[in-house]
């Protein structure tokens, strides 16, 4: 019975424990994806702007910033083939500074030679990175790309339609929005194992995207910018904005009200307000699962309440032999915390097992019944979360040992209530 | 008889048969809450994806589209089965406010009003021509353009309650949305000229159609508007899709693979005639196929709880189990002397299964009236814990979702009952076998107490 017990709070805890990995693992998955992606801060700019490259040295030189890259983001169509036409995000960007400041340079899958060896060999085109889920359909039973396959369409030549930019002068006339049709070589294949990033992402250099590609002037709008080792982003915001204010009044000539629309906000702040709702969604699931597991409890109270009545006698001739009734409650009660912390051990370690292989795991379910159970293009990631949530393991632990202890707290006070005298006569 | 008397006297008068009913009611409160709002969210979104959709789809994934739409379509009118069609054009373009460049990339919707809402229920979703959608691209700014539909969270935000305020609709404003027409092969048609097909459209309605994708990433245009921006008007015309809604009484199953077989005929019948090939991308599916990337994974999140609660069931198994051991060895000379005045094995596992039914029933009716009057306050309570902590189960100004759904499926009720009374059957069991198994002569002799 005791097992039981232990059976219930192990139970109990390994599914806390796992679902509480998995959304954790999944925020933690997000954050990260964002810092891999843009860096650690981000700064967006109302307008497109030139001499980005002065802006980047004063960042470089503020002692904060370990590499900057500037680009720009637009959307655009790209012709894949006959027929085959996608929409895209075109990211206009220096390849070099971006490997600085991104994980760029693992995602690509080609890697031998590089972008920018590549460059000089596609004559006449310009060479694109472009995300492997443009290229490619995942196995619907796996959900995997075949990378081997994807390597060998670098070379391939695709065609993309986007507008041209220029400086967003508000004194401008208005105009009809100018088409650049650029004749693209890939020059890598981006494998991130961020689904959107993957289906969507096409990079090129900035200048190609210009509405003179051969004028010295590069418009870009925001800067992605990673700072030095053991910077915190709040506070490196601060002195970024004053950079940023200067330049752009001394270099650029805005004005005060303009300088100040720029937004500069910390990668991970991006998806702040959707990663708080799914914060809260892990907290409305651990309360709706604790409440549940309060029948673990229960559990150890009716295995203990049973324990004292099948070891009333024993308890009798303790108390008999002069054991006071403190140190009978102070035994179940030990007893209780004991079966708590090894149910709590066994949790512990089977919600690691869980974890740990979930991937591998939802593999053999899926390939046993035909059905992918985590989608990347509803889950935006490739691959479960499996690094399990240690700081809030500790507390579900403690919490299910109290509880046991609480659960034979009860029983321990029966037992220490009971009296030798009418238990041991004989009738 | 008596087996059910005596089951009905150890209920009430055994203390601890009080924590077996509690633990079962509170796993059937707690599962019947949950299933009724998961399954209400689940059923609210394919019900606002199959309005949207209508019932069956003839439809090719490549912008480029498919020719002889419209033969097929006089083919599909000629069907008993079929009550209306509408052809449509799905494709991205870009959009700015008039005379500004810095254009965002959209999805484009180009619909008939007079077929597409009456096929789908798009018509009902909209703001100032709910009554009269056949008007639906009548330019607000401008008489003398045409209008576009635009999704309402493109243009209007949700407060705290989800709900719009349309005092701020954007009816003075107009937009420029640039296409980029492709020929039948994909090719862009217009390499070198330096423009992309732009038209300039006022606003006209908003579409609000509960589906967070379309309501904030779409833009609806006329059909014939939109099949000149890319391209696809000149002869074979092309359009990207053809929704159908059938007859009242006929089901999905059986009008999908009709369409599909009519389909398939049409298909090669076209053969040989120009831009034909493009025929062979085209999929005929009913509603739930066509929108299976979205409905999957919702189905799945249900079944992966159905699972977690199937193991949190295994603790009620256990805690019955206990209950019952501990009533049996309790009760051991009431069963022996049943079993002395000549009852059978089989007799006695009938009482104490009856026992663990009338548990399982009590515990049952408990659980859900509680749950039935939790949901049927639920948005109330919500709405007190938001007033007084600033907490709402799901952010309105972020998620697409109203009311907490809380109406009560009998079917729900039926399954979460019918586990509760195999909760307790299963926890009883091996008691039962216990208590069946008591030999009277060692119980009924006399013992220390």
């Amino acid at each position: 019975m005791v097992l039981l017990s232990i059976t219930a709070v192990a139970l109990a805890v390994s599914l806390l424990m796992v679902v509480s990995s998995l959304f954790t693992g999944f925020i933690r998955t997000f954050e990260r994806s964002a810092t891999d992606l843009i860096g650690d801060i981000l700064l967006l700019s109302p307008s497109r702007f030139d001499h980005a490259d002065e802006l980047i040295e004063d960042l470089r030189g503020s002692g904060l910033v370990r590499a900057a890259a500037a680009s720009t983001q637009i959307p655009g169509l790209l012709h894949i083939a006959t027929g085959n036409v996608r929409p895209v995000q075109v990211w206009g960007i220096e390849v070099a500074d971006l490997m600085q400041v991104t994980s760029l340079g693992k995602w690509l899958v080609g890697q031998a030679g590089g972008p920018i060896t590549l460059a000089a060999q596609a004559t006449g085109r310009v060479p694109a990175i472009v995300g492997i889920g443009l290229l490619l359909e995942p196995d619907p039973l796996t959900d995997r790309y075949d990378v081997d396959q994807a390597r060998k369409l670098i070379g391939q030549r695709l065609v993309l339609t986007c507008p041209a930019i220029s400086n967003l002068d508000p004194n401008q006339q208005p105009q009809r929005p100018m088409r650049r049709t650029i004749e693209l070589v890939i020059a890598d294949i981006l494998h991130t194992g961020n689904w959107l990033f993957d289906q969507q992402a096409v990079l090129l250099p900035s200048r190609s995207l210009q509405l003179d590609p051969n004028s010295s002037q590069v418009f870009v709008d925001r800067i992605q910018i990673r700072l030095a080792n053991g910077m915190d982003p709040q506070q490196a915001i601060a002195t970024i904005s004053l950079i940023w204010g200067r330049f752009a009044q001394g270099v650029l000539g805005w004005g005060p009200y303009q300088v100040a629309q720029a937004e500069i906000l910390p990668a991970r702040q991006l998806q702040a307000r959707f990663l708080a709702e799914v914060r809260k969604q892990l907290g409305v699931l651990l309360v709706i699962f604790g409440v549940v597991d309060t029948a673990a409890i229960v559990l150890v109270f009716c295995v203990f309440y049973m324990l004292a009545r099948l070891k009333v006698r024993d308890i009798a001739i303790l108390k008999a032999c002069g054991c006071p009734s403190s140190q009978i409650v102070f035994l179940f009660l030990g007893l209780g915390t004991v079966v708590g912390a090894i149910g709590a051990g066994f949790g512990v370690v089977l919600g690691y097992l869980f974890t740990h292989n979930i991937n591998y795991i939802e593999d053999r379910i899926s390939s046993l019944i035909g059905i992918r159970l985590w989608d990347s293009s509803a889950y935006l990631f490739e691959h479960i979360p499996d690094q399990v949530a240690w700081d809030t393991v500790w507390i579900i632990v403690l919490l299910a040992t109290v509880a046991a202890a609480i659960g034979a707290l009860a029983p321990a006070m029966m037992a220490a209530r009971a009296r030798p005298v009418e238990i041991l006569r004989y009738e | 008889m008596y087996r059910w008397v005596l089951a009905l006297r150890y209920l009430v008068s055994r203390r601890v048969t009080l924590i077996a009913v509690l633990v079962v009611a509170l796993c059937v409160f707690v599962v019947f809450v949950v299933m009724t709002v998961m399954n209400g969210l689940v059923g609210q979104f394919k019900e606002r994806t199959h309005s949207f959709v209508g019932d069956c789809v003839v439809a090719t994934e490549s912008m480029v589209g498919f020719p002889y739409y419209d033969r097929f379509m006089d083919v599909l009118r000629s069907e008993p089965m079929v009550d209306s069609v509408s052809p449509v054009i799905r494709t991205y373009g870009l959009v700015a406010l008039a005379g500004r460049q810095d254009a965002v990339g959209i999805e484009i919707m180009g619909i008939e009003p007079n077929s597409h809402f009456t096929v789908t229920g798009l018509g009902q979703g909209l703001h100032l021509h709910r009554d009269d959608p056949q008007t639906a691209f009548c330019s607000q700014a401008d008489p003398n353009i045409p209008g576009c539909i635009l999704g309402i969270d493109l243009v209007l935000n949700r407060d705290s309650s989800g709900e719009y305020d349309y005092r701020w609709l954007p009816l003075k404003a107009t937009y420029d949305i640039s296409c980029f027409p492709l020929t039948a092969r994909g090719a862009l048609e217009r390499i070198g000229t330096g423009y992309v097909n732009t038209k300039r459209f006022g606003f006209s309605d908003v579409s609000h159609t509960g589906l967070a994708r379309e309501d904030g990433g779409l833009i609806y245009v006329h059909f014939d508007q939109l099949q000149g921006l890319c391209g696809m008007s000149r002869p074979p015309a092309r359009a990207t899709a053809i929704h159908i809604r059938f007859k009242p009484k006929v089901s999905l199953q059986h009008g999908t693979r009709q369409v599909e077989g009519l389909w398939d005929r049409f298909a090669k019948d076209c053969q040989g005639m120009p831009q034909a090939d493009l025929l062979g991308l085209v999929r005929v599916q009913d509603w739930k196929t066509y929108r299976k990337s979205t409905i999957a994974p919702m189905e799945k999140e249900q079944i992966a709880m159905i699972v977690m609660f199937i193991l949190v069931a295994t603790t009620a198994v256990s805690i019955v189990l206990v209950v019952f051991y501990m009533i049996v060895s309790s009760k051991t000379r009431d069963i022996g002397i049943l079993k002395a005045v000549g009852e059978s094995f089989w007799g006695v596992i009938g009482l104490v299964v009856n026992f663990a039914l009338l548990i399982g029933l009590v515990s049952a009716f408990l659980g859900v009236l509680a749950g039935w009057l939790f949901l049927r306050y639920i948005n109330q309570i919500e709405g007190w814990l938001f007033a007084r902590f600033g907490f709402q189960l799901w952010d309105r100004t972020i998620f697409s979702i109203g009311q907490i759904p809380n109406q009560i499926q009998m079917g729900v009720v039926a399954v979460i009952v019918m586990c509760a009374l195999l909760v307790c059957l299963t926890g009883c069991l091996l008691p039962a076998i216990r208590a069946a198994r008591t030999q009277p002569v060692d119980t009924l002799r006399a013992s220390p107490i």
